[in-house]
């Protein structure tokens, strides 16, 4: 908690000393990530800058609360904004339409909004039964049915089925009932 | 929703429907409002929680999306950057230089031939230079008013000035700094100047915080002829400060010069 504070606030100070800590601390394990995920030296540094203002702006907004360590959160972040960037790469090559280029900006504020969303959704499957977050993971994730009937020890595909769709129903009651959802479905 | 809906909008989202079944999905998804909201977001579901996916947003119209960019776009967000891509910089040298010794040597060689050039080029954008840059004393409002002869200590002390009499000007200037009625911004405005023209950095800067407290309409000036005094004694980082306050607001005294000083620091 002290040190989310300390780093939060050198962020929001301006402070280069503290912001060189946090490259020190957090930035080999996110450039790591991202060497082996597809990118270059060039793109973790971008990704790196990116989080930390996004993280800031957001800060400076609504005072949220890091539910782990600022190591973590920082390089979750990272890790989406990286999911992202990978998926409009696949897109730029899978779509033919013409892709609207959108201000940096604009694009890193609907990054904001995409991470509370990620934030709401990822809260929420933690908080359903075991079983259910297990089964949901691998439905979410493309595990084919009759791998998820083995791994889960179903007794057959439709038992599969009609256990993913209860699970499934009850997180989607659990996201709609929060009210953070409310602003965010119009996302 | 039943589990055969649930199934048609799984087979939907990954493609696997017939031609036919695909075009009767999307003619449900234009009329029927209900059934939109539920492949919308099933969708999120599945982008979010995918490992490798993402959910990506477009809806820039968003009331929190504008609110968020309005933020993104202000100057204490531009500084913030500025100063990620200086400590990046900066550490990725560091990480270089430790694998490679010899780039140590070569990047302080560069870093030297820089700060010569610096120095010794006619280009060079030192704070003090920028004061020499920016400061206007042709700006300055008159000690006395149009006409008013009976304040004629003031009105030398204005001449004393305009011939870069500081010393003589301030003479006279810090008698009348606690007493001056009239034109009060003036004789502040005057007299800091004159304690920065003569190096009187400390009673300049009181100078100034006498003028940005007292709340007159020209108390604004203090702050913009505070960032002077530290970009004349290079001190650039209590500069930027001074001027970060004034590029608050388009509408502040000097907000563009201000601006531009700061894209120079």
């Amino acid at each position: 908690m002290i040190e989310q504070i300390h780093f939060l606030t050198c962020l929001v100070n301006n402070d280069s000393k503290g912001i060189m800590e946090i490259y020190t601390l957090i930035f080999p394990k996110v450039r790591k990530f991202i060497l082996q995920n597809k990118g270059q030296q060039q793109d973790a540094e971008d990704i790196f800058q990116k989080a930390l203002i996004q993280i800031t702006v957001r800060y400076k907004r609504e005072k949220f609360k890091i539910n782990s360590s600022f190591e973590a959160y920082l390089f979750t972040t990272c890790k989406n904004l990286w999911r992202k960037e990978l998926k409009r790469a696949k897109n730029r090559v899978t779509n033919s339409d013409i892709i609207e280029l959108v201000a940096t900006e604009r694009d890193m504020a609907l990054n904001i909004m995409e991470q509370k969303r990620w934030e709401l959704f990822t809260e929420k499957l933690d908080s359903i039964s075991e079983n259910c977050k297990k089964a949901l993971t691998l439905f979410f994730n493309k595990t084919p049915y009759k791998d998820i009937v083995k791994k889960m020890g179903y007794n057959s595909e439709t038992a599969a089925r009609q256990r993913i769709f209860k699970c499934k129903a009850k997180l989607s009651d659990q996201i709609k009932e929060d009210q953070r959802y409310n602003s965010l479905k119009t996302l | 929703m039943s589990i055969e809906e649930d199934i048609l909008i799984q087979d939907f989202i990954k493609k696997t429907l017939s031609e036919k079944e695909k075009n009767e999905v999307l003619l449900r998804l234009k009329n029927d409002k209900n059934f939109r909201d539920k492949v919308n977001f099933e969708e999120q579901l599945i982008f979010n929680l995918n490992n490798t996916d993402w959910s990506i947003s477009k809806n820039s119209n968003h009331p929190e999306v504008k609110e968020y960019e309005k933020l993104l776009k202000s100057d204490s967000t531009n500084l913030l950057k500025g100063t990620l891509q200086a400590v990046n910089s900066e550490y990725q040298l560091k990480q270089t230089n430790k694998n490679k010794p010899w780039l140590l040597y070569t990047g302080i060689a560069v870093v030297l031939v820089l700060f010569g050039l610096k120095v010794f080029s006619p280009f060079k954008t030192l704070p003090n230079e920028l004061y020499a840059n920016y400061i206007d004393l042709s700006e300055l409002p008159s000690l006395v008013n149009r006409g008013d002869s009976k304040q004629k200590t003031l009105i030398k002390a204005q001449k004393l000035f305009e011939t870069k009499a500081y010393d003589k000007s301030l003479t006279i200037l810090e008698k009348e700094f606690t007493t001056v009625q009239k034109n009060k911004a003036a004789v502040y405005l005057y007299t800091g100047i004159s304690q920065m023209e003569l190096g009187q950095f400390n009673k300049a800067e009181i100078s100034f915080n006498t003028l940005i407290e007292s709340k007159l309409i020209d108390s604004p000036k203090g702050i913009w002829y505070k960032a002077l005094l530290f970009l004349k004694q290079n001190e650039p980082s209590k500069a930027k400060k001074m001027l970060l306050q004034i590029t608050e607001s388009s509408s502040n005294y000097k907000y563009k010069e201000a601006s531009e000083i700061l894209s120079k620091l």
